[in-house]
């Protein structure tokens, strides 16, 4: 039996899908704040408490499988503090084993915004070449590219999406920038 | 995936019982779903270290040092209990050999750490047979 329809056997029990949902908050939240931890090096907890204007004991509770059961407004600002998105929403129990079954570890560390590669190749280059071109006497940069902004700015200062609620369980994922989608 | 990365087999007695399987099935409905979840990510990753996993145990009163040498376990916390998965490493395979919980230097059952020793003594010597952790 593979692993999903194992998941799938364990999810029949109603008092199992219930606790199941809680865990992969309360246990993978802390496996994700420390990868993010650990792929930020000069990092340390006192960092993340500073940022998301917390108390280093509570982000080493936090960074604890199980120790806390962290609400949508803790993980805002783990999310503010990793300066990452943060996803949200309700999703049905298939999708949520079928992204267990494919997830990475490694995509545990989340970039900052500044580090997305889904933005970064959208980013003007401020030491780009520039040149006149005879013709037109104004300056053009180039490599820059149009690009129609994927947000709009005030959409950009959000790092938290809240889908439509539509289905049954919850999941719940630190994410890069704004782009992607998944649970946890 | 099922890209396990990290391998773990469990332990299973003389008489043929899981006994990790059994141990699973004795927590309440919200520990198993945490160990579940605790133990899927741990298989996925290779760095094991603390403080999820701690890779070599401290002697207890009654269990010298040698015997508990490369005994470890996985920490973890579910229902405000400090839950543990002793077991050792052995041919790139984590052998798990017993479940308890843990409250100041106190295993629950008392003598975990001793049949933890005795279970991976019967494993390394090939008394027992294990079985992938299927769970």
């Amino acid at each position: 039996m593979n692993t999903i329809s194992k998941l799938g056997e364990k999810l029949r029990d109603p008092e199992y899908r219930k606790a199941f949902v809680a865990s992969q908050i309360n246990i993978g939240i802390p496996f994700q704040i420390r990868a993010m931890l650990k792929g930020r090096p000069g990092w340390k907890q006192e960092t993340i408490a500073q940022r998301a204007q917390m108390l280093q004991p509570r982000i080493s509770g936090l960074m604890t499988p199980g120790k806390t059961r962290p609400n949508i407004e803790t993980l805002r600002r783990i999310a503010e503090a990793f300066d990452c998105g943060l996803i949200v929403r309700f999703a049905p129990f298939s999708e949520l084993a079928r992204w267990l079954e494919e997830f990475d570890p490694e995509s545990f560390n989340v970039p900052s915004f500044d580090e997305d590669p889904g933005f970064i190749d959208r980013k003007p280059q401020q030491s780009a070449p520039v040149f006149r071109r005879a013709d037109q006497p104004e300056l053009v940069k180039r490599q820059l590219t149009p690009v129609p902004a994927p947000f709009e700015p005030a959409q950009r200062e959000r790092n938290l999406i809240f889908r439509q609620p539509s289905m049954q369980a919850l999941a719940v994922q630190p994410a890069p920038g704004l782009n992607g989608c998944g649970g946890l | 995936m099922n890209g396990w990365r990290t391998r773990i087999r469990c332990y299973v007695s003389p008489a043929g019982k899981p006994k990790i399987a059994e141990w699973r099935d004795g927590l309440s409905v919200e520990e198993r779903a945490d160990a579940d979840a605790f133990i899927r990510i741990m298989r996925m990753d290779t760095d094991w270290g603390p403080p999820n996993y701690r890779p070599q145990l401290r002697p207890i009163k009654g269990v010298k040092a040698s015997q508990v040498r490369g005994l470890g376990e996985l920490r973890w916390i579910s229902a405000k209990k400090q839950h543990r998965l002793l077991g050792f490493f052995g041919d790139g395979v984590w052998y798990a050999v017993l479940g308890c919980t843990h409250k100041q230097n106190i295993y629950n059952p008392a003598d975990a750490l001793a049949t933890a020793v005795k279970r991976k003594n019967e494993i390394q010597r090939r008394e027992v047979k294990t079985v992938e952790y299927d769970l």
